[in-house]
C-alpha cells in the first residue's frame, strides 16, 4: 500500500491506530494480570488451607509414617509450583488465543505460505518432544543431586556438636565436597540439555522463515501475492513462532505443576486410620476407662495387644510398668485416640469411643508426651497453648506450687523467658516441666504421662509428685513409669509383659507376692547399693587388667 | 503422570488422571468466575490487538 | 580469619566486606566462561539484527526483479547459515551462564559450609536450623538463578538495546532518534518498577518464610496441637499466616501488571513507523529500510520483555548472596588456637572461680571452683536448669567462660590447641545425636578408618554388640531418619561405643535421663563404670549407684555449689546432700 499511494493521509491514521493499539494492548494486559493474580493467590490460598486443614486431622500413624518436612513441603511449596505455572499458563493461554487469530490471518493473506508454516510444526514439536525426553532424566539426576546435598548441610547443622566434639570437621567437611562436587558435574549435565534446547528450536524456526522468504518472495516477484501482503505475513509468523516455542518448551513445567497438584490433593485425601462413627458432644467425663477385647498392631503382621481387657476406674491413678515394646505406650495411644485399633472396644465413661467427637473428648484428656515439644515463643505462651485466657497470676500460682517455683528462677526473665526453635533454649528438665504445666493448667478430666518427667531430676520430680497429688485428687491418671519411685504412690500398677497383663496390685502387695514386679524393684535398688557399686568396680578393674 | 513423580513418592500418593485433576482444580476456579471472564476478554483484546497491528503496518 | 574454630588451610581467602565485591571475586575465579557467555551474547545479538537487515534486502530483490530466484535464495541461505551460527552463540551464552550459575552455587556452597563448621556452638545454639537451611539451599540456589536465567538475560537482552543503537543511525543518521528516546525512558522506567517491586518482592519472599517455618512447627508439633484439641486454633493461624501471603503476592502482581516499558514500546513502534514512511515518502528511505528499520525497533521487544523478570532475578540473588554472606561474616567468639599447647592429656581438671552465662543477663554459673585429678570421677548432682549441662561443656570449650578460668592439666583451655584438647576429650550427651549412616560409620565416627574389629570391639565393651546383631543387618543397619530408630538407651551405647574407640583421656557423661527399663539398665550401667575405668570422668547423674561410684560429688544449686566432697563428707557434713540422698534412696 505504501508503494501505491505513498503520499496518503493515511499514514496518520494509521500512526494513530498504533498508539491506540498500544495503548490498548497495555490496559488490556493490566487488567488481565490484576484479575489472574487474585484468582490465582485466592485459588491458592483456598487449597492451602484445605490441604492443612486435612493435615491436621489426619491421625498420628500418618505422621509416624511421613517425615514432617515432606508433609509442609507439599502445603507449601507444590502449591507454590502450581501457581506459578498457572500463571505461566495464563500466559500460554494469551498467546495461544494470538497463534489461533494470527493462523485465520496468515490463511487469510496467502493459504500456500501458511500451509508451508504449519510444516514446520510437526519437526518443532519434533524436537522439543526429544529434548522433553532427555531433560526428564538429567532433571531428575539432578534434582536428586541437589538433595543430597541439602541433606548433607542439614546433617552438618543439626549433628555439629558431635562433629566439634570428636574434632572431625574435617572428615564431615570432605564427604560434603564430594556429594557437593558430584552434584554440580550432574548440574552441568542438566544446565548443557537445557542450555541446547532454544538455540535448537531457534535455528529451526529460521529455517521455516527462510523457506518463507524465498518461496514467499518467488510469488510476489511472479504477482502472485502482493508484496506487502508478503511483508505482511512476514511480520505476522515472526509473531507466530513465538508462542509456539513458548508451548512446546514450556510443556514439562504445566506437567510439573500438574503433578504438584497431584501431590497436594493426594495428601488431602489420604484416608485417615482413625475413624469416628459419630461425633457426640461429651460431656464432663468422669474418667472411667474400659479396654474391652481390644486387639491392636502398628503392622498387620506385629500385634502389640490382642484380646486386652482393663478398667479403669473414674479417679484411679494407675500405673504401667514394662520393658520397652510391652506395649504401655500403645494403652496411651489409644485413650488419647491417636491410633486405630482393630478389635474390641473401648468405653469412656460408657461411650463407645469411636462416637465421640474428637476435639470435644482431648480437651479433657490431659497429655504429657515423653518428648516435651515447645513452640517458638515465651515460656508464658507455651503453657497457656490450650488455655489462651489463663491468666499470669493462675499460672504463676502453678508455677511456685512445684518446687516453690524454684525452676523458674533459673529462667533468665522467668515466665517471659524465649522458649527458643523447639524450645531449644530451655534443658530438657525445664521443657518437660512447661509441657507439663500446660496440661495442668487445662484441668483435663483424665490425666495421661508418658514418662514424663524422664529427664527432670529426682527433686524436681518429687516436688511434681506432690503437686500432683494436690492437682488431680480426683482425676484418673494413666502413669507409664520410668523410675519406681514415682510408681509406688500409685492405686494400682499394672506389669505389662508382650501385650499382656502378667501382675497388677498396689506397691506393697506386688512387692510381697515376689514377682516379676519385685524382681524390677529389687534389681533397681540393687543398682544403688553400695554393694553393687564395690563389685562393679572390681569386675571392671578385672576386666581391664586383662 | 508427572514428571517428578517417582522423586518423592510416599504411599498415600495416587494417580487422578488428567480430566479428574482438571476437573477438581476447576471447583477452586468456579468461584471466581467473573474475574476470569475480564481476563478471557482482556486477553482476547490483547490477542486480537497484537494481531491487528500486523495487519495495520 | 584467625577466629573460626575450623579451617582448611588450602581454602581461599576471600574478601568479605561488600557483597559486590564478593560475588565479583567469585565470578572472576571463572573468566574464561564469563568470556565465554559475554561473546555468545553479543554475536547472538549481532546476528539476531542480520535478520530484519536480509529482510529488507530481500525486499529491494524482489521489487527491483532481476535475478529474483537467486537473490532470494542467496539471502535465505544467508539467513539459515547466519541463524545457525547464532544458535551456537546462543548456546554458548546460555551454557555459560548456567555453568557459571552452578559453579558458584558449588563454590559458595563449599565456603559457607566450611564456615559454618567454624562457627561456635554458641553461634550454633542460637541460630535456628531451619534459618541456616534456608541460607543454604533458598538463598545459594537464588544465586545461581541470578545467573541463569538472571544475568543470561540481562546481558543479552543489553545487548538487543545496545544494536538498534548502532545499526539504525547506519539506514539513516536520524532514525537513532526513537531508539535513544525508547532506551532513555525504558531505562527510567524499569528502574521505577525495580523500584516499586523489591520491598513487595522482599515482603512476599518473607511472608512466604513465616508461612512455612509456623506450620513446620505445627506439624512437627502435631502431637501436642491434637492433645490439646488445637487443630482449629493452628488452621486459624495458618490461614492469617497464608493470606498474609496472599496479600504480599497481589501486591506484587499489581506492581507487574502495571509494567510501563510495554507501553513503551507500543509508541515506540507507532514512532517508528511515522518516522521511517515519512523519511520513505520524502525519497530519503528505500522500502526496503522501512522494513529493516521497523525490524531492528522489534527487536526491543526482547528486553522489554525480559527485564519484567530478569532484573528482579538478579536482584533476588544479591539479596540471597547478602544473606549467605551475612551468616559467614557473623562474629564468632571462640578461637581455634592452633599455635596453642598441644600434648597427650593426663587428666587434671580445675576450675578456678569460672561464671558462664549462654545470653546477657541469664546467669547459668557462678563462681565455680574445684579441681579433679587424673583418673577420678566426679559426679554433678543438681535440678533442672541448675547448669549440670554448660559446665561439662566448658571442659572441653565448645563453650567459653565469662569468668574465670578452666584448666586442663593445669593448662587454661583457652590456651590449648582446640584440636589437641577436643581429640582427647569425649561428650556423650542427654540428646544423642546419630547421623542417617550405619551403625558401624556412627561408631567408628570418631576414628575413621578404624577397622570393623575394633569397631565390634568398642561395641562389646559398650554393651552394644548383642543389640546391633539382632539387627538383619547388623553393623551395616542405617539409623536416623532414613532407618532404623533406635531407644535412647541403644543410642547412649553406641555413643559409648564412640568413645571406647577414640580412648579419650577425658570423658564427659549426662546420664541425667533414667528408665527403669531395668534389663539394659543394667547393661548400661556396667558399660559406663567400664568407661569411666583409667579416665578422668565428669558425670551428670542422679543414680545413687554412679554417685556413691564418684571419687568427688558437686552439687550445683542455681549455678553454685552447694557442697562439694566425696559421698562419705557430704552425707557427714552438708545437709543439702542428706535431703537430696534421701529423696534418692526412697
Amino acid at each position: 500500500m505504501l508503494q501505491e499511494d505513498p503520499q496518503s493521509s493515511l499514514l496518520y491514521l494509521i500512526t494513530l491506530a498504533l498508539l491506540g493499539v498500544g495503548a490498548v494492548v497495555w490496559m488490556a494486559n493490566w487488567a488481565r494480570r490484576r484479575a489472574i493474580t487474585r484468582v490465582i493467590g485466592d485459588v491458592i490460598l483456598d487449597l492451602r488451607k484445605e490441604a492443612f486443614r486435612a493435615t491436621a486431622s489426619h491421625d498420628m500413624s500418618f505422621y509416624d509414617e511421613h517425615a514432617s518436612g515432606k508433609v509442609v513441603s507439599r502445603i507449601t511449596s507444590d502449591t507454590q509450583e502450581f501457581a506459578q505455572v498457572s500463571i505461566l499458563l495464563a500466559e500460554l493461554t494469551t498467546q495461544m488465543v494470538q497463534v489461533i487469530i494470527l493462523i485465520i490471518v496468515l490463511f487469510q493473506i496467502d493459504v500456500r505460505l501458511t500451509m508451508i508454516v504449519l510444516a514446520m510444526l510437526p519437526f518443532l514439536f519434533l524436537a522439543s518432544w526429544g529434548f522433553r525426553r532427555w531433560a526428564r532424566s538429567v532433571i531428575r539426576r539432578a534434582m536428586r543431586a541437589v538433595a543430597n546435598v541439602n541433606a548433607s548441610i542439614k546433617e552438618a547443622v543439626t549433628g555439629i556438636t558431635v562433629a566439634k566434639n570428636f574434632r572431625q570437621e574435617e572428615a564431615i567437611y570432605r564427604e560434603f565436597e564430594s556429594v557437593n562436587r558430584q552434584s554440580y558435574s550432574v548440574n552441568i549435565r542438566r544446565g548443557f540439555v537445557l542450555a541446547l534446547v532454544f538455540p535448537t528450536l531457534n535455528a529451526l524456526m529460521f529455517v521455516g522463515t527462510a523457506i518463507v522468504i524465498f518461496v514467499g518472495g518467488l510469488s510476489a516477484a511472479q504477482g502472485a501475492i502482493a508484496v506487502g501482503a508478503w511483508y505482511l505475513f512476514l511480520r505476522s509468523v515472526d509473531r507466530f513462532w513465538f508462542p509456539v516455542l513458548g508451548l512446546s518448551s514450556f510443556w514439562s513445567q504445566i506437567q510439573g505443576g500438574l503433578s504438584a497438584a497431584e501431590r497436594v490433593f493426594s495428601l488431602i485425601d489420604a484416608e485417615s486410620a482413625v475413624v469416628q462413627t459419630a461425633h457426640l458432644q461429651v460431656p464432663k467425663l468422669s474418667g472411667e476407662i474400659r479396654f474391652t477385647d481390644v486387639d491392636f498392631r502398628y503392622r498387620p503382621d506385629e500385634p502389640v495387644l490382642e484380646a486386652f481387657n482393663l478398667t479403669i476406674e473414674p479417679g484411679e491413678d494407675l500405673a504401667l510398668v514394662g520393658h520397652t515394646g510391652a506395649g504401655k505406650s500403645s494403652i496411651v495411644k489409644l485413650v488419647t485416640r491417636f491410633y486405630e485399633f482393630q478389635g474390641g472396644q473401648i468405653l469412656v465413661d460408657g461411650l463407645d469411643i469411636r462416637s465421640l467427637d474428637l476435639r470435644d473428648y482431648r480437651r479433657q484428656i490431659g497429655l504429657v508426651p515423653q518428648n516435651p515439644f515447645l513452640f517458638s515463643g515465651t515460656v508464658l505462651e507455651n503453657i497457656r497453648y490450650a488455655r489462651p485466657n489463663a491468666t499470669e497470676t493462675e499460672i504463676g500460682d502453678l508455677a511456685h506450687r512445684i518446687g516453690s517455683g524454684e525452676w523458674m528462677e533459673a529462667l533468665p526473665e522467668g515466665l517471659q523467658s524465649e522458649a527458643g526453635e523447639r524450645g531449644k533454649l530451655l534443658s530438657m528438665g525445664q521443657r518437660q516441666l512447661v509441657s507439663l504445666m500446660r496440661v495442668l493448667i487445662q484441668r483435663p478430666a483424665i490425666f495421661v504421662l508418658d514418662e514424663a518427667t524422664a529427664s527432670v531430676d529426682p527433686f524436681t520430680e518429687s516436688q511434681i509428685q506432690q503437686a500432683l497429688q494436690l492437682i488431680l485428687a480426683d482425676t484418673t491418671s494413666i502413669l507409664i513409669a520410668h523410675r519406681l519411685s514415682t510408681v509406688r504412690a500409685s492405686d494400682r500398677i499394672i506389669v505389662l509383659r508382650h501385650g499382656s497383663i502378667i501382675e497388677e496390685g498396689d506397691h506393697e502387695r506386688l512387692l510381697s507376692s515376689g514377682g516379676h514386679y519385685a524382681e524390677l524393684y529389687n534389681t533397681y535398688f540393687r543398682h544403688q547399693s553400695l554393694e553393687y557399686v564395690q563389685q562393679s568396680r572390681a569386675a571392671a578393674l578385672a576386666a581391664s587388667t586383662d | 503422570m508427572g514428571f517428578f513423580a517417582d522423586l518423592e513418592r510416599e504411599d498415600y500418593d495416587r494417580t487422578y488422571s488428567d480430566l479428574e485433576l482438571v476437573r477438581r482444580l476447576a471447583t477452586y476456579f468456579r468461584r471466581h468466575g467473573g474475574k476470569l471472564a475480564v481476563t478471557l476478554l482482556a486477553t482476547l483484546i490483547v490477542a486480537s490487538a497484537a494481531a491487528s497491528s500486523r495487519v495495520v503496518v | 580469619m584467625t577466629t573460626a574454630e575450623f579451617v582448611l588451610p588450602q581454602a581461599k581467602q576471600r574478601i568479605r566486606v561488600s557483597v559486590n565485591r564478593w560475588i565479583l571475586a567469585h565470578t572472576l575465579d571463572h573468566l574464561w566462561i564469563v568470556l565465554m557467555a559475554v561473546v555468545g551474547a553479543f554475536g547472538n545479538a549481532a546476528l539476531a539484527t542480520a535478520v530484519p537487515l536480509l529482510l529488507g534486502q530481500a525486499f529491494e530483490i524482489v521489487i527491483d526483479g532481476q535475478d529474483v530466484a537467486q537473490g532470494l535464495a542467496r539471502t535465505a541461505t544467508l539467513i539459515v547459515v547466519t541463524q545457525v551460527i547464532r544458535s551456537v552463540l546462543q548456546l554458548g551464552r546460555n551454557f555459560g551462564a548456567d555453568m557459571l550459575g552452578q559453579r558458584l552455587e558449588r563454590d559458595i556452597r563449599e565456603e559457607l559450609y566450611l564456615s559454618l563448621l567454624g562457627k561456635s556452638m554458641t553461634f550454633h545454639n542460637l541460630q535456628p536450623v531451619g534459618d541456616t537451611m534456608a541460607r543454604a539451599t533458598n538463598d545459594v540456589r537464588e544465586i545461581g538463578l541470578m545467573y541463569n536465567p538472571g544475568f543470561n538475560l540481562v546481558i543479552g537482552s543489553a545487548n538487543f538495546i545496545l544494536l538498534p543503537l548502532i545499526v539504525a543511525p547506519a539506514i539513516h543518521p536520524t532514525l537513532i532518534v526513537i531508539p535513544i528516546l525508547f532506551t532513555l525512558s525504558y531505562a527510567v522506567a524499569v528502574w521505577a518498577y525495580l523500584r516499586e517491586l523489591r520491598p513487595v518482592a522482599e515482603d512476599a519472599r518473607k511472608s512466604f518464610g513465616t508461612m512455612n517455618a509456623h506450620l513446620s512447627e505445627a506439624i512437627d508439633g502435631i502431637e501436642v496441637v491434637k492433645g490439646h484439641a488445637q487443630e482449629d486454633q493452628e488452621v486459624e493461624r495458618f490461614t492469617g499466616n497464608a493470606a498474609a501471603y496472599r496479600a504480599a503476592f497481589v501486591r506484587q502482581g499489581d506492581i507487574e501488571a502495571r509494567y510501563l516499558p510495554l507501553l513503551l514500546l507500543g509508541l515506540a513502534e507507532a514512532g517508528a513507523f511515522l518516522q521511517s514512511v515519512i523519511l520513505f515518502q520524502q525519497g530519503i528511505l528505500e522500502l526496503g529500510d522501512v522494513v529493516a528499520f521497523m525490524g531492528l525497533i522489534q527487536l526491543f521487544g526482547f528486553p522489554t520483555f525480559v527485564s519484567l523478570f530478569a532484573y528482579s532475578q538478579v536482584s533476588l540473588g544479591m539479596a540471597g548472596a547478602r544473606r549467605i554472606l551475612d551468616l559467614i561474616n557473623r562474629r564468632t567468639e571462640l578461637d581455634r588456637n592452633p599455635e596453642g599447647y598441644a600434648a597427650p592429656i593426663r587428666g587434671e581438671i580445675e576450675f578456678r572461680g569460672v561464671s558462664f552465662s549462654y545470653r546477657e543477663g541469664a546467669g547459668a554459673l557462678q563462681d565455680l571452683s574445684f579441681r579433679l585429678r587424673p583418673g577420678e570421677t566426679m559426679a554433678i548432682v543438681g535440678q533442672t536448669g541448675s547448669g549440670k549441662t554448660s559446665l561439662a561443656k566448658l571442659i572441653n570449650r565448645i563453650y567459653e567462660v565469662g569468668d574465670g578460668q578452666v584448666l586442663v592439666d593445669d593448662v587454661d583451655v583457652r590456651e590449648w590447641d582446640m584440636a589437641s584438647l577436643r581429640a582427647q576429650i569425649s561428650i556423650i550427651e542427654q540428646d544423642l545425636f546419630l547421623f542417617s549412616r550405619t551403625i558401624a560409620d556412627n561408631i567408628a565416627f570418631g576414628k575413621r578408618g578404624a577397622s570393623r574389629e575394633e569397631i565390634e570391639r568398642a561395641a562389646v565393651e559398650a554393651q552394644a554388640h548383642e543389640f546391633i546383631s539382632s539387627f538383619a543387618d547388623g553393623y551395616e543397619t542405617v539409623v536416623g531418619e532414613r532407618g532404623v530408630t533406635l531407644s535412647g538407651g541403644q543410642r547412649q551405647r553406641i555413643a559409648l561405643a564412640r568413645a571406647f574407640l577414640t580412648d579419650p583421656r577425658i570423658l564427659i557423661l549426662d546420664d541425667s535421663t533414667s528408665s527403669i527399663d531395668s534389663a539394659t539398665e543394667d547393661e548400661i550401667q556396667r558399660a559406663i563404670f567400664r568407661a569411666a575405668e583409667g579416665r578422668t570422668t565428669v558425670i551428670i547423674t542422679h543414680r545413687l549407684s554412679q554417685i556413691r561410684w564418684a571419687d568427688l560429688i558437686l552439687v550445683l544449686r542455681r549455678g553454685q555449689v552447694a557442697a562439694l566432697g566425696t559421698h562419705q563428707e557430704l552425707i557427714e557434713s552438708s545437709p543439702a546432700y542428706q535431703q537430696i540422698f534421701s529423696q534418692l534412696g526412697d
